[in-house]
């Protein structure tokens, strides 16, 4: 149901304004007298090709310098009028209208259409009208200032090509100006091939609109992702400020952690006196030491034994203390001496909680006087005299420098 | 200018007439619409990665600002730190480093009762072992080679296990035959000191 419109009609002396209504669409009703009609067959043409023929076949045919045109497919014909697009356009800007912003209509698009094959005179705006249809559609029309005469309305029926036996030999009374709300076939002028101008419009403006969506989408996201940005910008640097110095904490306490290993890696390997607890732990009795070499981590000792058969339980001993691996014994070809090497553990590899040993325990902790080691005197020396007690075993307080 | 309107004019005329030349355009107009599209989208791409990142950078910050409990672990591993550190020799001077090292063994194995006890420095750059990372420190390694009489002996471990500052035994020789006879390389570690104490100084005297 289409709204109210304006209706302006233009004829050939005057433009007939609305009185009546103010708002709504804006129509240009051109009067018949200003038109040239004409009906194109191009049923003979492919259809590709008819747009461009048709727009050909126009220029050809109208005397206007500039022309406006009507088109109204009907199956492979085209029914075309046109008008001097400047006088129009004059016309219309002197109404103080815009001339893209409203639709011009011939006056004969407004009549009623036809069905069937009709004869008929028609009152215009201005002048007079004889339109001939054939099956339902436009096929011949003629404007004629006044109602035409006899021999006119013979000479008009000859021209549309309507049989002699069906020739009418007297002017009808013309049929009074009533026009139409809509016209009886939409304008077509910028459909070519075929292809409906609506619908071209319809199919841009659909991708136009889903183009703009989507970058409208996208801008307003970017937008908003921008402001959480810079929301975040702003909640980061308030927790670096509140977590720097737990972070200058962390770096300082890494810095600590690293030197203590260190300065702990210092001291490597046990005690030379734990490592003598732990030898003497694990020696037979009556067995006493005749060579001891410490050295990076190696240690290699020879020990004077007078039980030939305890070799093996010897090996066994020493592996299964915390201190030693890599254990390798070679006893002397006369069976007196038995010399012994082994890897020493780090500290970081021992972990005397694993061994049941108080004694090992308290020689890790409390290496001092007291210990019974293979060395002490005397020390078993063939041939040499017992070894001078020398002035007894005074205690680490008692010997270290400074202290009296 | 007539002639561009009359131009203009006809380039209409020919558009309206040319359903290829339109959809031509057409595809054209879409082709770079899509394309601006596609740099929008890249942008709003790389803006939500950004977001992404920065969240992954709070979550941290949130975790660390919650982690108080590195201040206390700080402050425990410091004094374990300067507590290592105060069993390190101090001197000022390489040289004195050495002498002072030097004198101090001297003076054990004289107490202990160490007979015909010698020793002998070995240049610091002979030595090996781990050293110590600051710039300012060094190693004194020394040997020290006498007559070994186990119950002194094992005194005068005990006065080199017990003492403040750290000695290390690097290497132990000891033979029983055909007379006793040990030899020991010691290892001290020194912190540079910014001025002369005897008998070298705990660190924490001089360096904090």
């Amino acid at each position: 149901m289409p709204g109210p419109k304006r209706r302006f009609s233009q004829t050939r002396q005057q433009v007939l304004v609305p009185s009546d209504a103010r708002f709504g669409g804006v129509e240009w009703v051109l009067s018949r007298s200003l038109c040239r009609f004409r009906c194109f067959d191009l049923a003979s043409l492919p259809k590709a090709s008819r747009a461009q023929a048709l727009s050909v076949q126009i220029q050809q045919w109208s005397p206007y310098p500039s022309a406006g045109r009507y088109l109204a497919w009907q199956r492979n014909q085209v029914l075309v009028w046109i008008w001097d697009a400047d006088a129009v356009v004059a016309a219309i800007i002197a109404q103080g209208l815009k001339p893209k912003r409203l639709a011009i209509i011939p006056e004969s698009l407004l009549r009623a259409r036809r069905s069937g094959e009709t004869l008929c005179l028609l009152a215009c705006l201005e002048g007079f009208e004889g339109q001939v249809w054939k099956a339902g559609g436009l096929v011949h029309s003629r404007w004629w200032p006044d109602v035409p005469t006899t021999q006119e309305w013979l000479n008009f029926q000859r021209d549309a090509g309507v049989q002699a036996e069906q020739q009418r030999q007297t002017v009808p009374v013309p049929e009074p100006l009533m026009l139409n709300r809509t016209p009886w076939a939409n304008n077509q002028s910028n459909v070519s091939g075929g292809l409906d101008a609506v619908a071209e419009a319809t199919c841009v403006g659909a991708l136009a609109l889903a183009l703009v969506g989507y970058v409208g989408w996208n801008l307003i996201a970017g937008h908003k992702i921008e402001q959480a940005l810079v929301d975040q910008q702003q909640e980061l640097q308030k927790l670096k400020d509140q977590a720097q110095p737990i972070l200058m904490a962390r770096s300082t306490a890494i810095d600590h952690q690293l030197r203590i290993r260190e300065l702990l890696a210092l001291n490597s390997y046990p005690d030379l006196t734990v490592l003598l607890a732990a030898v003497a732990d694990n020696l037979p009795a009556k067995t006493f030491l005749r060579e001891w070499d410490l050295q990076e981590g190696r240690l290699r000792f020879v020990v004077q034994i007078d039980n030939k058969g305890s070799t093996a339980e010897l090996v066994k001993s020493f592996e299964a203390g915390p201190y030693f691996r890599g254990l390798q014994a070679q006893p002397a070809t006369d069976g007196s001496t038995l010399t012994v090497s082994m890897e020493v553990k780090p500290l970081s590899a021992i972990d005397l909680a694993a061994f049941d040993s108080d004694r090992l325990r308290q020689a890790a902790r409390q290496p001092v006087p007291g210990l019974t080691l293979p060395l002490p005197a005397p020390v078993a020396v063939p041939g040499a005299p017992p070894a001078a007690p020398g002035p007894g075993a005074p205690s680490a307080a008692a010997l270290a420098p400074g202290k009296k | 200018m007539m002639s561009m309107v009359t131009n203009l004019d006809r380039l209409h005329q020919t558009l309206r007439g040319n359903l290829r030349l339109r959809l031509g355009l057409w595809a054209i107009a879409g082709i770079l619409g899509f394309y601006g599209g596609l740099l929008v989208q890249e942008r709003t791409d790389a803006l939500a990665n950004d977001y992404l990142a920065n969240l992954k950078k709070l979550d941290r910050a949130r975790l660390d600002s919650r982690e108080s409990v590195w201040l206390e672990r700080a402050k425990e591993a410091g004094e374990q730190r300067f507590k290592l550190e105060d069993r390190l020799w101090q001197a000022p001077t390489q040289a004195l480093a050495q002498a002072q090292f030097r004198d101090w063994v001297n003076q054990t194995l004289q107490r202990a009762g160490l007979q015909k006890a010698t020793l002998t420095l070995i240049d610091v750059d002979e030595t090996k072992g781990n050293a110590v990372s600051e710039s300012n420190s060094w190693k004194v390694h020394l040997k020290a080679d006498f007559d070994l009489n186990p119950k002194t002996f094992y005194g005068w471990l005990g006065v080199i296990k017990t003492y403040d500052r750290l000695i290390v035994l690097d290497s132990a020789k000891i033979r029983t035959q055909p007379s006793p006879r040990a030899e020991i390389h010691l290892v001290a570690h020194f912190l540079k000191a910014r001025e002369t104490q005897a008998g070298g100084a705990p660190a924490s005297g001089v360096a904090r």
